[in-house]
């Protein structure tokens, strides 16, 4: 068994750009997850699972996102040994991999019960609830009014562009495809989005790579605002410092994109995996690790209205055109000037 | 052989044969016209998405540029589970833009099917024509989708229009059944009437209220069963009416040759021959009286349980015979048939009748009961008729050989005739002891104790 | 003896007349119904021969006329029916006894000869039980009023019983009253065979016969 697993991990060496690996229980039978959710924060939910299955090792790999897609792109194309189960936060990508007719299906009561915003096809089921939030330190804002909105927040950096000075901080949607997500998601949604660009073009805002990075800037008070700052990384930083919004004009929800791809040798198992993943108990405790927000009004002070879930649909598709994908890039790029990045 | 399927039966299977035939037809073309408005309302969201994004070609630096418009999949979203293929191709193919570089799509203009990446799918081919000054030729856009969308409303479609047809086709057969049941309605109760009639019953069948079809058959048989009662009360009436006009005027004429012989004083052979013919024609009006009731009687009158020792008791009773010496056998326990007395009683007294006239002194008159068969008997002390003889006794109207001028022979036929009625036969034995002929009937367990 | 023969039959009726002249007995000839009644008016007859079937009616009805009118002048029917029912119903009129065409002249005298006796009979000794009358001199018995079609052996058993009237009579006792008929044999089976004869006459009168088993059979009135 450990042979085998040897070979798998060198099978897969040459292409090996994971970022981590870990493994659950010791089992007879293998079965391999590729996501791109940190192995800290999910952990508790595969340990769980690892322990219903005792027939099973878990291995736990982790990916940044356009390496799992060209990795799972590569397996589709019959390249290399599939992955059991792919989990991703770019599901522009994972529809893109169903679309190609790179996953199989699946149904059940709990997959059937998903709202039609998280699931494709019966081949792609949306497991996290994330919202896209605005982060910020609290000390910079004590005793003032904190930017409720998209709006507020324009208000507020026109209103005193030079307290926001390059203190403003975003993801790059270059380097990361959750951050091209969103701000393909906000250009769909608004025409804010153009406005909100040139605001933070205005007061010289920072696009960088990482949520550690960024949430640990606004902890430190580098940056009193972080815009579209994945909610559940703001909760499991546990930063007392960081406060979060979740913008009242419109609130993005990503949910976590979960495929088996059609190779899958454990398509079983996965199918075990994802029922098990939807039930009220791994909701509890990826809810815990804040991968599942709660949507509680009275909680979050957001309207249902405000809501946008990004649809698992074929519409992410045209975020992944190279031609659009360019124009936005560039006017990202026209946006944020080149060198701001630390 | 089979069993040929009642009309009812016939009636309802042709009507659900062509509502079934009907119901298939009718199936298809929803089916057909499902699919068809399927087809065309998404082929209209694939042509406007197509569209949609040959409006959203320019031309940029010499090139055309893609600028996809969210729109357009927006449009496609409509049907939410299919997959998508689009592909943007510029003069001679060249690909300006797709969504997957390794789906190749053999394009033609205008709608078409293909498999898309191993599934049935539909596509588009849009042609937008460019002439400008730094780029001038066709771009096509090729717009492709699943079918999924189109099969889940072609199958509501159908589904929603055959519901209500479904319903109508049962509603049909339902009525169809109550329908064919009262139209036979009529046929059934005369059926039930004939089945229920006593065969001897020929009365006609009311054929008030009936329809017209039926009219017809039923006057035909009340005809012909008219026409066969009239017959057979002719029969029966001509030989009883006969017996009867005959009596009067045989009478006479015995009287009147007893008187003439009377009044003459030497001894005539002609007058006492004269005398010995009328006296057996009266005998032989008898016999032929006997035999009508006999087969009116057989085939009318309803069968009783009969203590075969009554019927041999009733044989001594019933006439005298002067200076014969005649026994009657029979046992204590009763020996019962299921018969008609009288019939029974007739067939007793001639066989008596032809022991008297043709046996030898003693007779023996008996019933008993030999396992399952019942017998009535008559035994005389003579040799029995020749056995050719016998073989042609009992033919109607056959005269036996040694009858002479006292017998016609009709009594043993009324013997066989009531054997034959009752399900019995003439069993006929000769030994050193005389001649037994014996009325055998199929014996009936005594109810009466 | 005067006897009335109605009988539309010409030539059988005078050689009937004929005979019974010359075996001493007047025989007055009627054809018709109503010369019938013209000859009762004027003529009192000790017995009447009456044909059933005559031009103008039924000799039935002429006999009903008669028993309605108390008369009990013997009837001897003569007719061309022969049937059981017809036989029945002739004594069920009145009639006192029948006699089918064609017939013996000498047993028609004999029968006429016995009728009259029994007429005369029935003013000497005769046993009542209940509605049965018993004439003890030639065996005949008479229910309710109507004349009992008895066999002879009926007859002769019937006599037996009705003298012992309250006994129980031996099987073996009513079989020795059968001796006289040389003729013919009928066994002790039979007694019972006839007891159940009689018994189906006096069905739904107020006589009946009992049965002892082991003991024998008794005459008397229906118990209930």
């Amino acid at each position: 068994m450990l042979k085998w697993l040897t070979l798998l991990i060198c099978l897969s060496a040459p292409a090996l750009s994971q970022e981590a690996v870990a493994r659950f229980g010791s089992g007879p039978t293998p079965f391999l997850i590729r996501s791109t959710t940190d192995i800290a924060i999910i952990r508790p939910v595969i340990d769980r699972f690892a322990e219903l299955r005792p027939d099973l090792t878990v291995t736990y790999e982790q990916w940044g996102s356009n390496a799992l897609f060209a990795r799972s792109r590569a397996e589709c194309r019959g390249e290399g040994t599939p992955a059991d189960a792919v989990l991703s936060s770019a599901v522009q990508q994972m529809v893109w991999l169903v679309n190609a007719a790179c996953a199989q299906p699946h149904r059940s009561a709990v997959t059937a019960a998903l709202p039609d915003t998280r699931r494709w096809r019966d081949e792609l089921w949306g497991i996290t609830l994330e919202p896209a939030a605005i982060a910020y330190n609290r000390a910079a804002f004590a005793g003032a009014e904190v930017p409720r909105s998209r709006f507020a927040l324009l208000d507020a950096l026109r209103a005193d562009p030079d307290r926001y000075r390059n203190r403003i901080a975003t993801y790059d949607i270059a380097a990361s495809g959750l951050g091209f997500l969103f701000a393909f998601s906000d250009s769909n949604e608004a025409t804010t989005f153009g406005a909100l660009l040139e605001g933070f073009a205005r007061v010289d805002a920072v696009a960088t790579c990482c949520s550690a990075e960024i949430i640990a800037g606004v902890a430190e008070g580098r940056y009193i605002v972080a815009y579209n700052v994945l909610g559940s990384y703001v909760a499991s930083a546990a930063r007392p410092e960081v406060g979060m919004i979740l913008p009242e004009d419109y609130t993005l929800i990503l949910s976590r994109a979960y495929m088996i791809p059609r190779g899958a040798v454990q398509a079983a198992s996965a199918k075990a995996l994802l029922d098990y993943l939807l039930t009220p108990e791994a909701q509890g405790l990826l809810e815990q690790a804040g991968l599942v927000a709660s949507m509680d009004v009275t909680e979050t002070g957001l309207a249902p209205s405000a809501r946008r879930s990004i649809a698992l649909s074929p519409s992410l598709l045209v975020g992944l055109d190279q031609t659009r994908r360019n124009l936005l890039l560039e006017f990202w790029a026209d946006t944020f000037a080149p060198g701001d990045v630390p | 052989m089979a069993r040929p399927r009642a009309l009812a039966t016939r009636v309802l299977w042709a009507v659900l044969t062509i509502l079934v035939l009907g119901g298939v037809l009718v199936a298809a073309s929803t089916w057909w016209n499902g699919r068809q408005a399927a087809r065309q309302s998404y082929d209209r969201i694939l042509l406007g998405a197509a569209n949609d994004i040959a409006e959203s070609i320019r031309i940029q630096n010499g090139a055309p540029l893609v600028v996809l418009p969210v729109s357009a999949f927006e449009l496609l979203a409509q049907a939410p589970e299919d997959r998508i293929h689009y592909e943007v191709r510029g003069p001679g193919g060249t690909r300006i833009t797709g969504i997957d570089t390794d789906t190749l799509i053999a394009a033609q203009p205008g709608f078409f099917d293909a498999t898309l990446n191993g599934e049935p799918a539909r596509f588009v081919q849009v042609t937008r024509r460019f002439v400008e000054r730094d780029f001038s030729g066709p771009v096509d856009v090729i717009v492709g989708q699943t079918l999924r969308a189109r099969q889940a409303m072609a199958l509501t479609l159908s589904r929603d229009a055959l519901w209500p047809m479904a319903l109508a086709g049962l509603a049909l057969v339902l009525i169809a059944w109550a329908v064919v049941r009262r139209a036979l309605a009529p046929l059934d109760a005369i059926t039930a009437d004939l089945a229920a009639r006593d065969p001897y019953d020929l009365t006609a069948i009311p054929t008030d209220d009936l329809p017209h079809e039926l009219q017809v058959p039923l006057t035909a048989l009340n005809r012909f069963m008219a026409r066969l009662e009239g017959q057979l009360d002719a029969m029966r009436n001509l030989i009883s009416d006969t017996a009867h006009q005959l009596r009067t005027p045989v009478a006479a004429i015995r009287v009147q040759a007893e008187a003439a012989q009377a009044e003459s004083d030497r001894p005539s052979r002609a007058l006492d021959r004269l005398l010995g013919r009328t006296r057996s024609l009266g005998t032989l009006l008898d016999q032929l009286l006997s035999r009508a009731l006999v087969v009116h009687r057989t085939d009318s009158a309803p069968r009783r349980v009969v203590d075969l020792r009554e019927i041999a008791l009733e044989m001594i009773e019933r006439d005298d015979h002067p200076g014969l010496s005649i026994r009657l056998e029979i046992g204590e326990d009763p020996v019962t048939v299921r018969a008609d007395a009288f019939s029974l009683g007739e067939a007793g007294r001639n066989l008596l009748g032809n022991a008297v006239r043709h046996g030898q002194s003693p007779i023996t008159i008996g019933a008993d009961r030999i396992g399952p068969e019942a017998r009535l008997w008559v035994r005389d002390s003579g040799p029995g008729p020749a056995p050719a003889v016998r073989d042609r006794l009992g033919t109607r109207f056959n005269r036996s050989a040694g009858s002479g001028e006292t017998s016609a022979g009709i009594g043993l036929s009324i013997v066989h005739a009531v054997a034959a009625a009752f399900g019995g036969r003439l069993d006929m034995t000769a030994d050193e002891t005389g001649f037994t002929i014996a009325l055998v009937l199929p014996g009936e367990e005594d109810r009466t104790c | 003896m005067r006897i009335l023969m109605v009988e539309d039959a010409v030539d059988l009726a005078e050689g009937v007349v004929a005979h019974l002249g010359r075996a001493g007995l007047t025989c007055d000839l009627a054809e018709t119904l109503e010369a019938a009644r013209d000859c009762r008016a004027v003529q009192r007859y000790d017995a009447i021969i009456l044909d059933i079937n005559l031009p103008d009616g039924s000799g039935l009805d002429l006999l009903r006329e008669m028993r309605a009118s108390a008369d009990r002048t013997p009837v001897l029917m003569l007719t061309a029916l022969a049937e059981v029912d017809d036989r029945v119903e002739a004594l069920d009129q009145g009639a006192d006894d029948y006699l089918g065409k064609p017939f013996d002249q000498r047993e028609l005298e004999a029968r006429l000869r016995a009728l009259v006796r029994r007429d005369a009979a029935r003013k000497e000794e005769v046993i009542t039980l209940g509605s049965l009358t018993y004439v003890l001199k030639d065996r005949s018995a008479q229910l309710g009023g109507r004349q009992l079609d008895l066999t002879r052996r009926e007859a002769a058993m019937l006599d037996v019983l009705i003298r012992h009237r309250g006994q129980y009579i031996s099987k073996a006792r009513l079989y020795d009253s059968l001796y006289g008929f040389d003729d013919a044999d009928v066994g002790v089976n039979a007694i019972e065979l006839y007891i159940a004869r009689l018994r189906k006459r006096f069905a739904g009168s107020d006589v009946a016969i009992a049965t002892q088993r082991g003991v024998g059979y008794r005459i008397g009135p229906a118990d209930g």
